[in-house]
């Protein structure tokens, strides 16, 4: 009853937010405030706006978030009041982002967001590796978002508002400006997951993948992309900040990219991948100029519409077939019994994972091109910063190419390779993966899951003719080519039922391991020493001044003879000592 | 009368009284010794109050007082050595010891036979 | 207005007393159901007193603004002589810092009582745990509202021994030993603290020669050194037992993990801001410039104390203990606002003082709650899964959480929040990089608290329910648990998504 109320209230209120989206469009850029309360000379209170930023968010938002909660209908089975509550909580603190104008507005939604996160990768809370994944990615997060409250405080003060609209890069001085402004890429960098703050998201794949479509792949990771095309002006008027951002950006898309050519699980190579998407819009935004925010933004869109797509994708795998691996996945695939069984996934995973690709004619491969045209133009003005982003760009691009060739063939296509490539993903148990699945109960998902895939490949396909195509065609054959040098080897190794995996990129340059000896274990060390300072020294002085009045005591207690004569006799000393004191004294 | 005539003899009656009550056992005599320091104190209320007039005689006034006190001490006094005789069987002050400390092992007992009365 | 301040002041103790003149035979339900009668009586009154006017009176940056045209923001004022002789007066008033706390105070009582309607410690006695419940009201709404330093003394230390019965009695019933030595530590500690109060406060009335308030304030005792200087650091010290501030908070771990559950709410919604209360009320406005030498001093110990409260939580195996701890670290938040003696940290003190006596009780009844369903505290022997064993009570454990750990949008963090401001600019008199440090400490605390709490959230909450099967006793939210939580909750959530509701009140100075 409950559930139904709020599987409702959720899909309504999804459906309102793209209403809303839709009354706004075209309507002239408004900021309203209210509940002000002033502290001093500040003002402290919320302030709403909108502009095309805003719409365009809100609609982003606003179908991702319908697609989830009808996906959800069918997807979710058990606790699904909360699941939706706070799937609706989560679009409303998204919203709350989107249309903001006041810095701590945007904060609350901001960090709402957070949590609603944290709940729903907890949403399993018996799978221990969802209850870790879910207090990591809220520590990490949190952890940057320290840094987000700093620079709000930097800039806030030092242009005297915390309205958006209000803040002017002209009135802050330019260290206050470049320091502000990079404490906000600190929670920038922890929201969206980039390096050195990006082991959160991989981890936080044992949530629901509707959740993960919604929340880490479509729209809060990307909020951080939207609060520096938000705040373009003020970031883009510190060179450090946007050099700094750059260099995140492009370590971070190189980075996620080559962990995610050796992931072994769907979900965790779709997560590397939104990573290393992130980084391109990010590396876009770094370029600092007008076409860098519309690449940057243009590349979000389609990015939200095919990765919301392939992680939906992901969650019909997971529902119908159990599993996301690889390894188990194999088995279906070596009778050819998954691709037939599951021909809408098949079908709408394969528009998704070439619109990821950058196929050309697909949506991702026009929005790429956009970022990779922005690069190049402020290249060729002469800025290092364009170079490397190109470059990084054009890298990534091919590794792309190469992962989602990859997870395609191995999921859905037998391999022509000897013995089908026994053991390519179990390590320990090759002859495990002989084991026959019984495959004749294997069913493609309810319509309620597959309708949003049918409409989010369409988007992710037409999305990238929306904006008008004006193609460089010098690079629209560059990224091809790119495309093509990044698909073969992944064909080739596919072919011959190959799959290496190098270590390091296997465990992810072990920087997870790194973060838990380097924090987590001096951290748990030093709370085992503060309670036992608190025990042994700090409630030491207390038991021991406890313990002096005893003994002190029990000292006094021996004056005590019960002889009234040796009591008079002190009394008499006692009074002559203090007569010839006052004597002395008075003398 | 010079003035120092009668404070000399408070202070030699006081000394002898703090000397009884000190160095002497016997009850009654711990109590004669504080009637001569009593009547010292007496004594020199007086003297001051002849010395300087000042037509209240609070000096005197006082002394009354102090008699009257001091007889309803001793009488005090001397129910506390009866009933000590009545217990103890002497008077001697030095062996008087029940209001000692006693030793700490004991006082759990002291307790419950407290609470069994 | 000053009728209803005597009625509010009056009522709870005439009420206790007509109480214990009740035979002791009267149901504890009907005991809690006057109770319930009377402080309901007085959160009605207190709500009454809400001023009309804003800002206060305490803290007033520069003296010409005192004499502004208008603004008086002291209500319900009663001044009579009380000891003459000495020149202490019964001076009784409220303005925009106390009557939250008042409103709280009373709020936070009615609620406990309400609470023992049903819900009772195993030991039995209601009538007289109501009583002394009431007592401790009257002097903490006394404590708020003297405008007098021996008042204020004597309201401080009125509260001291009816909740040193609470624990004593009331406490845990598996540990005798431990709760007396809880109650023993808590009552000496505070004495102490209250006996080094008292010696600043006499130091006080031999520079200034006056015990009132109003006017200490209007002439405080300037000069940063020497007496004045020994006076604040008298009245700071005792005060910070109350607050209590590291290293003088080992009292409270133990008092609040031993206390019963309407104790541990009083004492961590309302006993504890008394501290605080007095060093934003006494010590900032009537030394003002030994407070300013001595406050990077303070903040320091508050950083230290949330640094310390944190990463003590992080060990924790009671869940008593745990939240007892994480009152450390919210105090030291508080402490390290008035320590910047700005406008942006008083307020932040001053508003986490209100989120924190809300969520902190919300807390402590949720964590009784759970003690009573399991019968122990401690956390590995209640198990883990409590989201499959009792869901809305794991829920709102989780949702106390998140508020406790400054979640925007909810009560805490606008105190924190302001807090931290107030440390990015402190007062002009103050070392700023002294502070700058501060503030990106208290930060990464911020980060600790959550630790602490999803670590909570994590042993306790979730977990596999197979290996954690219900017991027999696990009754999920009860009806009379709802209705005494509700009121915390809304006001979570209301302050959290309004804090010009308090931010207002207190206004610009």
């Amino acid at each position: 009853m409950i559930a139904t109320a709020w599987r409702v209230a959720g899909v309504g209120f999804s459906l309102l937010v793209v209403l809303a989206a839709g009354l706004l469009y075209g309507v002239s850029p408004d900021q309203a405030a209210f509940l002000n309360s002033s502290v001093g000379d500040l003002t402290i209170g919320f302030a709403v706006r909108t502009d095309d930023l805003t719409v365009l968010m809100l609609a982003v938002v606003g179908v991702i978030a319908t697609c989830v909660q009808v996906y959800s209908l069918g997807y979710l089975h058990q606790r699904a009041a909360s699941y939706h509550a706070l799937v609706t909580l989560f679009t409303a603190a998204m919203v709350t982002v989107v249309i903001s104008d006041s810095l701590f507005f945007l904060l609350i939604g901001w960090e709402v967001m957070g949590a609603c996160s944290y709940l729903l990768i907890g949403h399993y809370w018996e799978r221990r590796d969802a209850r870790s994944g879910a207090i990591k990615a809220f520590l990490m997060t949190r952890l940057g978002d320290v840094g987000f409250l700093f620079g709000i405080f930097v800039l806030g003060l030092g242009a005297g508002t915390f309205r958006i609209s209000e803040l002017d890069p002209a009135a802050i001085s330019p260290g206050l400006l470049t320091g502000g402004t990079l404490l906000l890429l600190v929670g920038v960098v922890g929201k969206s997951a980039q390096v050195p703050l990006q082991t959160w998201l991989p981890d936080a794949m044992p949530g629901p993948s509707p959740v993960s479509a919604l929340i880490h792949a479509a729209t809060m990771v990307a909020a951080g992309v939207f609060l520096i095309a938000r705040l373009y002006d003020v970031f883009s008027a510190s060179q450090t900040t946007m050099t700094v951002l750059a260099v995140v950006a492009c370590v971070t898309m190189l980075f996620a990219a080559l962990c995610a050519m050796a992931a072994v699980e769907v979900k965790r190579v779709l997560a590397w991948s939104t990573v290393s998407q992130l980084a391109i819009m990010f590396s876009a935004l770094s370029l600092g100029t007008t076409a860098g925010r519309h690449a940057a933004l243009f590349h979000l869109v389609t990015h939200a519409a095919f990765k919301g797509l392939l992680f939906l994708c992901a969650g019909v795998l997971l529902h119908q077939v159990g599993s996301a691996a690889f390894v188990v996945l194999r088995r279906y695939t070596r009778r050819g019994r998954l691709r037939k069984a599951l021909r809408v996934t098949f079908v709408t995973m394969t528009i998704g994972l070439a619109s990821l690709a950058g196929v050309p004619g697909f949506a991702g491969f026009f929005s790429k091109d956009t970022v990779i045209e922005a690069a190049w133009h402020h290249a060729r003005d002469g800025s290092v910063v364009g170079w490397i982003v190109l470059v990084s760009v054009c890298l990534t691009a091919a590794f792309t190419a190469f992962y989602c060739m990859r997870m395609w063939l191995w999921v859905f296509f037998r391999t022509p390779a000897l013995a089908g490539a026994l053991g390519a993903f179990e390590d320990e148990n090759a002859t495990a993966d002989l084991d026959e699945p019984d495959t004749s109960k294997l069913r493609d998902a309810p319509w309620v899951m597959l309708a949003p895939l049918v409409l989010l490949a369409f988007a992710a396909i037409a999305l990238g003719y929306v904006d008008g195509v004006h193609l460089d065609w010098v690079i629209a054959s560059v990224s091809t080519v790119l495309v093509l040098l990044g698909a073969l080897p992944a064909y080739s190794l596919w072919s011959r039922g190959a799959d290496p995996r190098p270590v390091l990129l296997e465990r992810e340059f072990g920087v997870g391991t790194a973060y838990h000896v380097m924090f987590v274990v001096p951290v748990q060390l030093l709370a085992k020493l503060t309670v036992a300072g608190d025990r042994d020294v700090i409630g030491g002085y207390v038991r021991g001044a406890g313990r002096a009045g005893t003994l002190a005591s029990q000292g006094f207690r021996k004056l005590q003879t019960g002889n009234v004569q040796t009591y008079l006799t002190a009394a008499v000393v006692g009074v002559v000592a203090l007569a010839v004191l006052a004597g002395v004294i008075g003398s | 009368m010079p003035l120092i005539l009668p404070l000399l003899l408070a202070v030699v009656l006081f000394c002898i009284g703090v000397y009884g009550v000190l160095a002497r056992r016997n009850a009654i005599t711990l109590l004669m010794s504080f009637e001569l320091m009593l009547n010292a104190v007496n004594l020199n209320l007086i003297a001051f109050d002849a010395w300087r007039v000042d037509g209240l005689a609070t000096g005197q006034t006082l002394a009354v007082f102090v008699i009257t006190l001091a007889a309803a001490e001793i009488g005090l006094g001397l129910a506390i050595v009866l009933l000590l005789f009545r217990g103890h069987g002497h008077v001697d002050a030095d062996a008087a010891r029940d209001l000692a400390e006693q030793e700490r092992q004991e006082t759990p007992e002291l307790q419950e036979k407290g609470a069994a009365t | 207005m000053s009728a209803i301040l005597l009625g509010i002041l009056a009522l709870p103790i005439l009420a206790a007393l007509a109480l214990w003149a009740i035979p002791a035979s009267i149901g504890d339900r009907l005991a809690a159901m006057y109770g319930s009668v009377i402080s309901g009586l007085v959160l009605i009154g207190s709500l009454l007193l809400w001023p009309r006017s804003e800002g206060w009176f305490a803290y007033v940056p520069s003296q010409d603004q005192l004499l502004r045209e208008g603004s008086r923001p002291l209500q319900a004022v009663t001044d009579v002589p009380w000891i003459p002789a000495l020149g202490v007066r019964f001076h009784v008033a409220v303005d925009s810092i106390s009557m939250p706390l008042i409103v709280l105070t009373a709020l936070l009582t009615f609620v406990c009582c309400l609470y023992s309607l049903k819900i009772t410690p195993r030991i039995g006695r209601t009538r007289s745990l109501i009583a002394l419940l009431l007592v401790i009201e009257a002097g903490v709404i006394g404590a708020f509202s003297s405008m007098d330093l021996v008042l204020f003394f004597v309201c401080f230390e009125i509260v001291l021994i009816p909740m040193w019965l609470v624990i004593d009695i009331w406490g845990d019933d598996h540990d005798p030993v431990g709760r007396k030595r809880a109650a023993n530590t808590f009552v000496l500690m505070t004495v102490l603290g209250s006996a080094l109060m008292l010696l600043g406060f006499l130091l006080v009335y031999r520079q200034a020669g006056t015990f009132d308030l109003v006017q200490l304030t209007n002439s405080p005792v300037l000069g940063g050194h020497g007496v004045p200087l020994a006076a604040a650091l008298l009245i700071a010290v005792g005060l910070a037992v109350k607050v209590p501030l590291w290293p003088l908070h080992i009292w409270l771990p133990d008092a609040h993990a031993k206390a019963p559950t309407v104790g541990s709410v009083l004492l961590a919604g309302v006993l504890l801001k008394l501290g605080t209360y007095g060093l934003i009320r006494i010590l900032v406005p009537v030394l003002p410039d030994a407070t300013a030498t001595m406050a990077p001093y303070l903040a320091g110990f508050a950083t230290v104390a949330i640094i310390a409260g944190s990463l003590a939580c992080l060990a924790q195996t009671d869940v008593k203990r745990l939240i007892a701890y994480s009152s450390v670290g919210h105090m030291g938040f508080i402490v390290l606002g008035i320590s910047t003696l700005s406008q942006a940290g008083l307020h932040g003190a001053l508003f986490a003082n209100i989120a924190h006596g809300i969520i902190t009780g919300l807390l402590f009844f949720l964590a009784g709650a759970i003690k009573d369903r399991h019968d122990t505290s401690d956390l590995r022997t209640i198990g883990r899964a409590l989201y499959a064993r009792l869901p809305r009570i794991g829920g709102l454990l989780t949702f106390a959480s998140l508020a406790s750990l400054g979640l925007p949008g909810l009560a805490g963090f606008w105190g924190e929040m302001l807090v931290l401001l107030g440390a990015y600019r402190p007062a002009d008199s103050l070392p700023r990089t002294t502070y700058l440090v501060f503030m990106v400490i208290a930060g990464l605390g911020t980060v600790l608290t959550a630790a602490y709490f999803l670590r909570l959230v994590r042993n306790l909450c979730q977990g596999d329910p197979a290996e954690n099967p219900a017991s027999a006793f696990a009754v999920d939210l009860s009806r009379i648990e709802l209705i005494t939580w509700a009121p915390l909750i809304t006001l979570t959530v209301l302050l959290g998504v309004w804090p010009g509701l308090l931010l207002h009140q207190w206004g610009t100075l």
